[in-house]
Parts: structure tokens; C-alpha cells; sequence
């Protein structure tokens, strides 16, 4: 049993032109994780290795405590999965859905299915390759949410909705983990979502860590400095992160202690967290390192 | 209880939170014996991470504004609690130190600032 | 079953087929009944049907859409076996229509000759024989390639199999004494060679399976 409901160590997988190195990270139950990091840089990866869909090379992955190894079965059961894409056959019917997985879950409920296939308006006389993208993804959801599962793992299943279906599904995602027993890993590009309900971030890039912790710390450890061109000094530059200059001012990120020193010389607020990502993204390669 | 989130503010929001119910306790609002919601409820009705709420509850906790009970949520204590008291006794203070220091900014003197005081008091 | 679970998904791809499936076995009453074709040539064409059938399920998993199928709490071993067993009874399916059309074209009446019972056994142990090499090269290569490989690849087997069907049933009505010296060895050793051929189509069978399963095995995405 333990705390966790998702446990993963020193995971890795390499393939001929990428690798996904030694990634580890624990997230206990009941909370949100947000997964973040550039196309490419190993977020479907890690989740398809948490999935199992893939096959690793080495590390473990616990959810709950189990191991895929130690009975695949209840740990495929365990994971409520929901992709960028409808995964679906777009033959199918609603009806083929239920059926399959009437045949495969146990602990599916199809009064509570088709609730959910009410209430979105989904048809049910239409294939599913009929269907709009808001609509796929809905589908994905009431599959997941019709039966126990101990995690959900949603790999940009966010990216190709409006802006109010997307609300939805934030609430939907507060709603799964209000028991405290449950929680959910959010890889996304959309960063405003993770601002508001993700507990911890995780931020990948070319298949390492970049940073993992509680994303309150993440926002309280940086600030946002702007100020005019030739404000700069090569003092302050060195410490900013993601320097963006203009014709008409710079901005940058800076950590706090430096934010705090430079409060009266300089515009100095919160940044968003898509800041903060963004920022690190353009400093690869650069020498600045997370803060703790 | 009312809890309104400024995204622009510069207060972190757990502090918002925090500063909020403070607040509302202190005015009153709140009554004491008054369960407030759950964190995990409260996350979800203002739509920020389970976390942030966490660390409001235990800082107003610690501050002696709100006790919680393992499985039971948390309660607003009483005004006459000690931990409670210590802070409006600080309240005082610091209000009494300004009203010092814009004395001192006026020079006036000591005793007319004593006068004052007496002269709102006897005006209660 | 855990394979009969898996056997029911891929054939539910079949019904996106609904057209062939009721056209084949209608166009082989036909053949039979009205057009005078022989048994031989009916039941090839049906064999062919279920071989170029069968392997429908991989052409979905081309599109990469199968994640939710490959997601489903189930063993490796169930899902290979499930398809396998997708191939047996869409061959059964065959020798069923097979039989209804024989039986409408001998006008409602059921005659089969030793001849042609031993042929028939022979053809559908050759056809599941086939079948199920079709399927482990499938998913040895199946993902790799392109749609189009795909399905110009599922007709060879399919073809192989008529062909093979009509054409042996052709020589052996060709040549007399082949097909006398044929029977004979037949009569003798029928239940023997019968229940060897059986032997060997169930052991292909077997091997076919446990082989796409290690094949799978290794591979992700499964």
C-alpha cells in the first residue's frame, strides 16, 4: 500500500535517437502532479513506460506499491488513461465500448457510463470517427471515470480543447482526487491549468530532470524582473534566467533573494509558471541550475 | 465565509486565503465553533492545488486561529483562546507603534499623544 | 476466457467488413448452385475469403488507435490467442458456408464423397497452416509497414490457398491414375495421414502463436 501512488526509479529507456535518463519521482496520494517539458523532451515517453505500453530498459515503477511485473493485470486495472488523441477505433460505437469494457473491467459501471454520455451529449447512434475532438475526449473520460482506478494519467488530453470543456475537466480532475486516495500525473502545455490546481511539477527536457517539487515553491523561489534596456548591468544579467530584450525594455527571471535586492531599481513581481518554464527552457545549456 | 483569489496580487495565495479568513474571524464573520470547509472542498470550490490550502489551514493553525482534528476538519477556536489573544495583543502593538511613530513625525509630545489616547477611550 | 474476450474485439472489426462477409458466402451458394462451379473451387474461394479476412484487426492497428485495445487489463498471451483463434473461426465459418452451399446446390440433399471429405480436411488444415504463418509475419512486421504493403501482402496467402485449392483439385481429376494410386493410399492410411495432417496444422498452429508472442513480447506498443 503505502502513501504513493505513484512511485518511479531511476527509470530509463533508450531509443536510437533519444533517451530518457534516469528519471525518478514520487507522488503521493491525493494529489496533482503537473508534467511539463517541450515536444520531444520524454513527457509521452515516461508515460508510456508508467503505462507499461512501453518497455523499459531499467528502473521500477510502483503504483500503489504494485509493479506491472508482479500482476499486470490489476495494475493495467489500477491506471485510467486519456491521451491527446481519441484511442478509440473510429469503427466503434458507443456501444462496442461498453461492451468491451464490460468484458474487461470489473469494477466498470455502465448506469454511471452512460449517465456521463448523457449529460456531455455524446451520440450514441454515430462512430466514433464521427466524432468532434471535445467530443473523444469526453468519451476518454466517462470510460476512465466509470470504474476504479487508483491514477489518472492524462498526456496533453487537454491541448485540443475549448477553453470550457478544458474548465471541465479541472474540475473533474479535483473532483477524482477529493478522497485523498487517489491523484493524477498531467503532462500539458497549457501551463495556466497547472497554475491554479497541480499540488507539484515535474519539468522535463531531452530526457532528464530539470526540476521537480512543489509547484508553491517553485513560484515563491523566482521573480520576474523588467526594467529598461540600459538598466541592465552585466552584474544582474548574469543572474537572469531566460533574458528576453527589447527596444523598449528586458525581462527576465530572477531568483527571489536577487528579486528582493532589486526591488527599488526595477519592476519586480510574481511570475506565472509558464514564466518560469519558459524561461528555463531558453537557458538549456546555460549556467544556471534549480534552486531549491 | 467569503474567499476571493487576486491572480495579480503579490501575495502568494496560500496567504490570500490565509489573510482572508483571518480576517473574517477576527470581524467576526466567522464565529467561533464554526467547521470551516474541508481543504480538499475548499480546493476544489476555488479551484487552486489541495497544497496551497493545506499550508493556509496549518499556518492559521499554528497561529492559533483554527484547530484540526485528524478526520473531523478544522474548527475556529475561540477569541479568548492564548495563542488567539497573543496575536491581537501584537495587533495592538503594532497599531499603537504607528500611531507612535506618526507622532513623533508631527512632534508632538508624549503627553498629548497620552491625552489623545484617553480622549477615544472615554469617547467609546 | 481471457482469449475469447480478445477474440470478440477482433471481430467486431469484421463488422466494418458486413459487406463481404454476407457477399462471399451468398456468391458461393451461387457459384455452386447456379453458376455449376465445382465444390473444389467453391470452398478454395471460400477459404481465400477467411485467409484475406482474417488479418483485418492488424490493418487497424496501423493507425496507432489500437492504444486503447493494448491498454485493456488482459495477458499478451490472451490477445495473440485471441487473434489466432479470430483465424480458426472465420475458417470454420468458411467450412460452415462451404457445407450450406454443397448442401443447396446437391438440391437439400447432403452427399459428400470420401474424396472430397479427405480434400476438404486437407484444405483447411493447409489453410490454417497458412493462415497462421500469414499472422506471425504480420506481427513481425505489421507496424512497420505501410497500409498499402499491408494489403497487397494479405492477398498472396489468400491467393496461394485458392490457387492451391483449385489447382489440386484440377490435377487430381486430370490424372486418373494419380488419383486412383491417390485413393488407394488414402483408403489405406486415412486415418493415419488425417489425423497426421491435423497433427502437423495444430502443431504450426501452436508454434505460429508461441512465436508472435515473444515477437510481441519485445516490441512496444503492445
Amino acid at each position: 500500500m503505502g502513501d504513493y501512488a505513484l512511485e518511479v526509479t531511476n527509470l530509463t529507456k533508450k531509443f536510437s535517437d533519444f533517451t530518457l535518463d534516469d528519471i525518478s519521482f514520487k507522488l503521493p496520494k491525493g494529489y496533482i502532479m503537473g508534467f511539463v517539458g517541450r515536444n520531444g523532451a520524454g513527457k509521452t515517453t515516461t508515460i508510456n513506460l508508467i503505462t507499461s505500453l512501453y518497455h523499459k530498459d531499467a528502473g521500477e515503477v510502483r503504483i500503489d506499491g504494485n509493479r506491472a511485473e508482479d500482476d499486470k493485470v490489476l495494475y493495467k486495472e489500477s491506471i485510467g488513461y486519456i491521451g491527446d488523441e481519441s484511442y478509440f477505433h473510429e469503427a466503434f460505437k458507443i456501444k462496442d465500448i461498453v461492451s468491451i469494457q464490460k468484458d474487461f473491467y470489473p469494477t466498470f459501471r455502465e448506469a454511471q457510463y452512460m449517465q456521463y454520455i448523457e449529460q456531455w451529449e455524446l451520440p450514441t447512434d454515430k462512430k466514433i470517427g464521427e466524432f468532434s475532438k471535445g467530443m473523444k475526449v469526453k468519451l476518454m473520460f466517462a470510460g476512465v471515470l466509470a470504474r476504479d482506478t487508483r491514477i489518472l494519467l492524462l498526456d496533453e488530453a487537454t491541448s485540443g480543447l475549448d477553453p470550457i470543456t478544458r474548465d471541465e475537466v479541472l474540475v473533474m480532475l479535483q473532483k477524482y482526487i477529493e478522497d485523498g486516495e487517489r491523484s493524477v500525473l498531467f503532462s500539458t502545455h497549457i501551463l495556466e491549468d497547472l497554475e491554479k490546481i497541480a499540488d507539484y511539477v515535474f519539468f522535463i527536457e531531452k530526457g532528464g530532470e530539470v526540476f521537480c517539487d512543489y509547484k508553491d515553491q517553485i513560484m515563491e523561489a523566482y521573480r520576474m524582473v523588467k526594467g529598461g534596456t540600459d538598466e541592465l548591468t552585466s552584474e544582474l544579467e548574469k543572474e537572469i534566467i531566460g533574458l528576453q530584450k527589447s527596444s523598449v525594455g528586458f525581462q527576465g527571471i530572477v531568483s527571489r533573494e536577487v528579486g528582493d535586492t532589486i526591488g527599488d531599481k526595477f519592476l519586480v513581481e510574481q511570475p506565472a509558471i509558464n514564466d518560469i518554464i519558459v524561461a528555463f527552457q531558453k537557458n538549456m545549456g546555460g549556467n544556471h541550475t534549480w534552486v531549491q | 465565509m467569503k474567499i476571493v483569489i487576486s491572480n495579480h496580487s503579490e501575495l502568494p495565495i496560500y496567504a490570500q486565503v490565509k489573510e482572508q479568513i483571518k480576517e473574517q474571524i477576527m470581524t467576526g464573520v466567522i464565529l467561533e465553533g464554526t467547521k470551516l470547509p474541508s481543504i480538499r472542498q475548499l480546493a476544489k470550490d476555488l479551484k487552486i492545488s489541495v497544497i496551497t490550502i493545506t499550508r493556509a489551514y496549518s499556518e492559521l493553525e499554528s497561529e492559533g486561529y483554527i484547530a484540526t482534528m485528524q478526520g473531523k476538519g478544522s474548527v475556529v477556536l475561540g477569541r479568548d483562546n492564548d495563542l488567539l489573544r497573543e496575536q491581537y495583543l501584537r495587533r495592538i502593538e503594532e497599531a499603537l507603534e504607528t500611531a507612535i511613530e506618526t507622532a513623533r513625525f508631527l512632534k508632538l509630545s508624549n503627553e498629548e499623544l497620552i491625552d489623545m489616547l484617553g480622549n477615544l477611550i472615554d469617547d467609546e | 476466457m481471457g482469449a475469447i474476450k480478445y477474440m470478440k474485439i477482433d471481430l467486431r472489426f469484421l463488422k466494418v467488413q458486413k459487406v463481404v462477409l454476407i457477399l462471399f458466402p451468398i456468391l458461393a451458394v451461387f457459384m455452386e448452385a447456379f453458376g455449376k462451379m465445382d465444390f473444389a473451387f467453391v470452398f478454395g474461394y471460400l477459404c481465400f475469403g477467411a485467409i484475406i479476412i482474417a488479418p483485418t484487426a492488424f490493418m487497424y492497428e496501423q493507425k496507432g488507435s489500437d492504444l486503447f485495445i493494448a491498454m485493456l487489463p488482459g495477458k499478451l498471451k490472451d490477445r495473440v490467442w485471441g487473434r489466432f483463434l479470430n483465424l480458426i473461426i472465420l475458417m470454420l465459418g468458411a467450412f460452415l458456408c462451404a457445407m450450406i452451399s454443397h448442401f443447396i446446390a446437391e438440391g437439400f440433399s447432403f452427399s459428400i464423397s470420401g474424396m472430397e471429405a479427405v480434400f476438404m480436411l486437407a484444405a483447411f488444415c493447409i489453410s490454417i497452416m497458412i493462415g497462421s504463418i500469414q499472422m506471425l509475419v504480420f506481427y513481425k512486421v505489421g507496424r512497420e509497414k505501410s497500409q498499402q504493403w499491408l494489403a497487397m501482402f494479405r492477398l498472396i496467402p489468400g491467393f496461394v490457398v485458392f490457387f492451391g485449392i483449385t489447382y489440386a483439385s484440377d490435377a487430381l481429376i486430370k490424372e486418373p491414375d494419380l488419383l486412383k494410386n491417390l485413393v488407394g493410399i488414402l483408403q489405406r492410411q486415412a486415418v493415419m495421414l488425417g489425423g497426421l495432417l491435423v497433427v502437423i496444422c495444430i502443431a504450426v498452429l501452436l508454434v505460429c502463436e508461441m512465436l508472435s508472442v515473444k515477437i510481441c513480447s519485445k516490441k512496444d506498443g503492445y
